[in-house]
This record gives C-alpha cells, structure tokens and sequence, in this order.
C-alpha cells in the first residue's frame, strides 16, 4: 500500500499534478534584494516542496499588496502610513507589523572625496538643497550630486523623517530604483552623495560618512546611537498563518538571524 | 501568572488606545522610542502598540483618511458664511425717494497651500458675480418660482472663483504672485471695495531694520482684456487696459506690534483706458451718461495710520487722501471744465476696539468726501456711499463677538452729494439716475467664520 501510494506521488509529480506552494512576497528593495531571497532559499532548502515569488519594488508596493492581498508577506522599510492603515481597514485587512531585521542608513560619497564625516544639520541641507557645493561642508569645490531613492521607497519615506525634518529632497536630486543603483552612481560620480542600506555599504568606489562622528554599524545600530538607524518590517493581514507564519518563524529564528547579519543587516537579538 | 513587566504594558496599551486622540496618535513615536529605551517595552512590542495607535487614529480621524500630496507642506481651509439685513435709501433733489430693503447671504470657502520650494497657491469661492459684492438678495428670483436657484440675471446663488493665485517666494522679503489675487496694496474703502480681487501681477517687497520697517508693493492688473489683439484683416490693432500701481510703504514700530505708524502712499495708472474693444462701460469718457469711464485717471493715495494701545484697548486712528492728477481733462470731457478742482478725496477715521473673543465689541466712526472726479467709481466701496463719487458722509460702525467664530455687525451711513452742481456718478442700487441727491445705509450683519 505504501509503496502504491509513493508510486501514484511520483507520477504526479512527474507530470505537475501535484504542485509545489507558492509564498508571494512583495515590497521593500532593501529587504527584497539580498535579505530575503537568501532566506528563501535557505527556507526551501529545508522546504523543498515551497516556491517563492519575490519582487521588490519598494515598501509602498509591498504594502498595497497586504492591502489588496496580492501576497502574503508585504516587505517594509518603513512603517505603514495612516491612510494606508484606514485604506487596510476599509478592505478589512488588519496590517500586522513583524520587525525582522534592524537597519542604518549610510550616507554613502565616493571613495576620492576628501570628506571624512558630516553633521545632521549638513546632511538636512545637502539633501534639501540648501547646499550646493562641497566646498561649503570643507570639500573641494564642486557642485553635489544627489542621489535618492523613489517615492516608492521606504527608504526614501524614513530617510526624510529621521534626516531631513520631514522636508522635501532638492529639486535637482536624482531618483534610483534601488540601493544598488544609488551605490553604482555614488562610486561613479567624484561630487555624487546618496544613501543606502547597511547591506549595501560594501559597494567598492564609496565610503560611508560618519553622521555627527557616528558610523552605521550593528553596535550604534542596538544602542540607537546612529541617528539613522530603524526597524524593517514584514506586514501580513493579521497574525501570519500558513507557509508565511513559517517564513516569518524561520526569519525571527536563529538561523534566519544569522542570515540576517550575514547580508550585512542587524539582528533583532 | 502574569509578570509585572506583562501587566505593565497591558495597562499601558490600554491607557493609550483609550487615549487614542489624533494629536495624542501622532505624537506617541517619543513616548514609545522612550518606553522602548528605559526597557519598559520591547520594540516589536511598542510596533504593536503604534501600530494600533495609527489604526484608531486612521479610523476615526478626518486627518487619518486625508492622503494629500508629497509637496504640499501646509494646507489651510478658510471661509465664511454672512446673512445680512439692509436697508439703503435715496433722495433726490426733488424730494422723491426710494428705498431698497434686502435680506442677504453670502458664503466664501477657500484654500490655500504651501508647496516645496517657496511656492505657493491660493483659491477662494464665493457666491454671486459681482466685482465688488459676493452678496446674494434672497427671493430675488425673476422667473417667478419662489426659491430658485441662480436662474436669472439678479439673483447670484450661484458658486465662483472669487481668488485663484499662484505665489513664489525666495525670499521673506520678496513674492510674486500671479492670478486673481487678495488685493495685495494697503488701502481702504474710500479707493477699493474690500470685495475687489484684483487679477495680474503683483510683487510685493518687505525689509525690516529694527523698528523701522519698508515695503513695496507692484501691481500690474488687467483692468479689461481685448478679446483679440490682432484679429485676422485689417481690423485695427488692440491691446489690453491695464491699471498699474507703485505703492511704496513706511512702517515704524513703537512698542511692539500693537504701537506703530503706516504710510504708504500709492500712484495708479491708467494705460490704454480709452481701447475701442475693450469692456464696452469702461471705454470712451467720463460724462453723465458712462460714469464707468475710466479715462484721465492718474491718481496718488496715501494711506497712514496710528495704532496704539489705550488704557488695554487698542485703538486706531486713520486716514487717506487722494487727488487725481488728471482731473483737469476728466471734468473738461464731463462737461464741466469749470469743476476741475473736484479732484480730491480723502477719508479720517477712528476706531475704539477689536473684537476678537466672545463678548469683545468695537466700534468706528470715519468722515469721507470724495468729489467727482478724484476716484476710479468702478473701485470705490459698492456699500458705505453707494458706488458713487461726489459724495460725502459720516459711517458709524461697531462689531460685537457673540463667539470666537461669530460677529454681530451693525453698519449706518449718511450721506450727500459734494457739489449739488453735477450727478454722484456711479452704479449704485438706489436707482439708475445719478442726480441721487441724499443717501442712507443700515446693515445688520451676522458673520460666521471658519
């Protein structure tokens, strides 16, 4: 009997009868582009019959998913907004966030650049427009490139709350589609400034500027002593159930923790 | 058994949900990050709880449902709603009179918003059609059915853009703003109705050096617009009438910002008054028959006025004068080159108060003579003198707070004509005949503001 039973398996298998669960994630480039399909993959290694489907076109997008349940698990860099939570709430969806990984923000500048460190109040006005050429911060002269995420972003979203006074990115600013690409123009561009993930600050061609004498690192991260330092989040339709309770459990596991720091993140313990 | 760290946060959630207000929502984030660093909660824990907070702020605030866009950085909604009781009387030299007694409404709403980089924006709407009065004659319905709606030529319910206006601003010291604008010069009623929203240009200065403040004030507005410039054939060229308008400002801080002296005298000029096409009452001269004529208008007005703070009261005194330098070809094309001297006006005035709170009341009294020819008559208040020129009078006015959002007006006027040798010319709403000899106002106003 129980080899009839493996028998008629296999034959289904064989031909896509029997179909492997697929988890949808959406949302966060800064999640979605190195942290979670690492943890994907190692999940599925344990897990050989799940399918991931991972597309991270920033937090906005991962949250309108939860929204409209497109997917299972919304990435966030940020925290869901207000009109998000009452748009949740019409639909009769309960926007559950799962902190996951601690992140820094890097004010990130090419690697020639004879700038060693600047202050929150330069960083607002660089980004704001205020100011204009590095000579005015104590670099050589020449008009600052900025380099920003888009609107879909969550990084975008937190990096105008916790740099810029909530103020809006100088007109001139150029928008990326992610982390990456900010981190590719910066080490291309000798006068280019921009900002990206912990995960990202590897990039050869750019340095991280220290922010009122403080590195991003996991240490200033905890102690919130980096001024921009925050939470990254997984959203789901109340408590996860299902595969996504699963991948969530894993992702808080130890194991998914290892994972997390391993791609340049902060664990949460 | 629950531990003491377990019974605290619940007894925390709970007194924070339940103290769920949309500013208390809002500004939880320190309370927390602080909770969160004295060890009290964890951070996933105070996720929880702002998460809830920003829930039941988004449900049952307005602020929480509105999505407004990433480059507005302040929104405002304005307005307000009057009912009006009034009463306006005339004479002619004959002694016959007429009497017009209407009960009135009028309703405003507007917005206005900041935008990133120094832009900024402005739109008002406003019952009825008139330049100079947003109000609305109840029953004035001249289809006959009774409580119509905006259908005929008099009643007014209907809703306009009284203001639309884009404004840019480098600086504090300096804008620019473009559209149909708040009249941007310091006057009074003598020379502009305070209903009046110019449309053009405006640019307006402001430095501050201690106690002494200068300000400029540009205004290039498009008095009336050619429909077409250059039409097709050889029909002549036209171009539009503009009104231009230098006001230079003077302002001398004596204690405060409740004691200071304003001068700001003002030139106008009248370009190209006398363009064929234009708006059909404004073209061609001044005289008996088209008192909308703005042709020989060169006019200089000075505002002053001293605030200052009486035994805890503030109190106003002010003025305007106003001569027209053209008057001599203006009275010449009336008809009347013997009353070329009628180029003069001016206003005095005093106000006791300024109601503000609930129970707050002011009152005002001010003389004012404006002969025949000194003013634009399409500019003077439509109210206090009837439209009209060559009139003169006293207005005894006072407001009394029934609430901070609402006010009591009680406004009279008496007047008379300048020189009983020529017509008050004007479009005013006693009669059309402008031998009006005699003029009296009472309104009764109830304001609500929000």
């Amino acid at each position: 009997m129980k080899k009839s039973f493996l028998i008629l398996a296999a034959a289904l298998a064989a031909t896509g009868l029997l179909r492997a669960e697929k988890l949808v994630i959406k949302g966060s480039d800064t999640l979605g582009a190195k942290l979670v399909p690492q943890l994907a993959e190692e999940y599925k290694s344990k897990n050989p019959g799940i399918s991931f489907e991972i597309a991270a076109e920033g937090s906005t997008t991962g949250i309108a998913a939860i929204i409209d349940s497109t997917a299972q698990i919304g990435m966030s860099s940020r925290r869901a907004k207000p009109t998000e939570m009452s748009g949740a709430q019409a639909k009769g969806v309960n926007l559950k966030p799962t902190i996951v990984a601690y992140d820094g923000i890097a004010v990130i500048i090419n690697a020639n650049s004879p700038i060693t460190k600047l202050t929150k109040r330069q960083v607002e006005q660089i980004f704001a427009g205020d100011i204009t050429d590095w000579s005015a911060v104590g670099g050589s002269a020449g008009k600052i490139s900025i380099y920003t995420r888009n609107t879909s972003s969550g990084t975008y979203q937190d990096f105008k709350d916790l740099a810029m006074n909530k103020r809006d990115y100088a007109g001139s600013s150029q928008k990326m589609a992610g982390n990456e690409q900010i981190a590719s123009e910066v080490s291309k561009n000798p006068n280019g400034i921009g900002y990206v993930g912990l995960a990202y600050t590897n990039t050869p061609g750019i340095k991280v500027v220290p922010i009122g004498g403080v590195l991003p690192s996991k240490e200033t991260v905890i102690a919130k002593q980096y001024p921009y330092a925050r939470p990254t989040f997984y959203y789901t339709n109340g408590e996860p159930a299902g595969e996504a309770a699963k991948f969530v459990e894993f992702t808080l596991s130890d194991e998914g923790q290892q994972i997390v720091e391993k791609v340049g993140f902060v664990p949460i313990r | 058994m629950a531990t003491t760290r377990t019974k605290c946060f619940a007894l925390l959630a709970s007194a924070l949900i339940g103290m769920t207000s949309a500013a208390f929502a809002q500004d939880s984030g320190p309370l927390l990050d602080l909770l969160v660093k004295k060890g009290i909660i964890n951070d996933q824990e105070a996720e929880n709880l702002r998460a809830e907070l920003v829930k039941d702020f988004a449900a049952n605030t307005s602020a929480g449902k509105l999505n407004l866009g990433s480059t507005l950085t302040e929104l405002r909604i304005f307005g307000d709603a009057r009912v009006r009781y009034e009463s306006r009387t005339g004479e002619l030299p004959s002694g016959d009179t007429q009497e017009r007694d209407r009960f009135r409404y009028r309703f405003r709403a507007g917005l206005t918003g900041k935008l990133v980089n120094d832009w900024s924006f402005g739109v008002r709407l406003e019952t009825a059609t008139g330049s100079r009065s947003s109000n609305v004659t109840m029953g004035d319905e001249a289809s006959g059915a009774p409580f119509a709606k905006g259908t005929s030529t008099t009643n007014n319910d209907g809703v306009y853009v009284g203001q639309l206006y884009l404004t840019y601003a480098p600086s504090p010291m300096f804008s620019i703003t473009a559209g149909r604008m708040p009249n941007p010069l310091n006057t009074t009623l003598m020379v502009w109705d305070g209903d009046i929203n110019p449309e053009g240009l405006a640019e307006q200065f402001k430095y501050r050096d201690g106690a002494n403040e200068y300000s400029a004030v540009l205004g290039q507005f498009l008095y009336s617009a050619a429909s077409t410039q250059n039409a097709f054939g050889s029909a002549p060229k036209i171009k539009d009438a503009g009104l231009l308008a230098w006001q230079g400002g003077y302002k001398r801080y004596i204690e405060g910002t409740t004691t200071f002296f304003q001068i700001t005298p003002t030139l106008y000029n009248y370009v190209r008054a006398s363009e064929t096409q234009n708006s059909a009452a404004i073209k061609g001269e001044f005289t008996p028959s088209n008192a909308a004529a703005i042709n020989n208008l060169f006019v200089f007005e000075v505002p002053f006025e001293y605030d200052w703070v009486l035994s805890g009261v503030p109190v106003r005194a002010y003025a305007d004068a106003a001569i027209n330098f053209d008057a001599k070809e203006r009275a010449k094309k009336f008809g009347t080159p013997n009353l070329d001297n009628q180029n003069k006006a001016y206003t005095i005035g005093f106000q006791y108060g300024k109601a503000v709170n609930k129970g707050d009341w002011d009152a005002r009294i001010f003389y004012q003579s404006v002969q025949a020819f000194a003013l634009d008559p399409n500019l003077v208040d439509s109210d206090i003198f009837d439209s009209r020129t060559n009139m003169r009078g006293v207005v005894l006015s006072g407001d009394y707070a029934l609430g901070g959002a609402t006010m009591f007006t009680l406004t009279g006027a008496r007047a008379q004509r300048v020189n009983n040798t020529i017509i008050a010319p004007g479009s005013g709403d006693i009669g059309s005949n402008n031998a009006l000899d005699k003029y009296w106002l009472l309104q009764a106003d109830i304001v609500v503001k929000f």
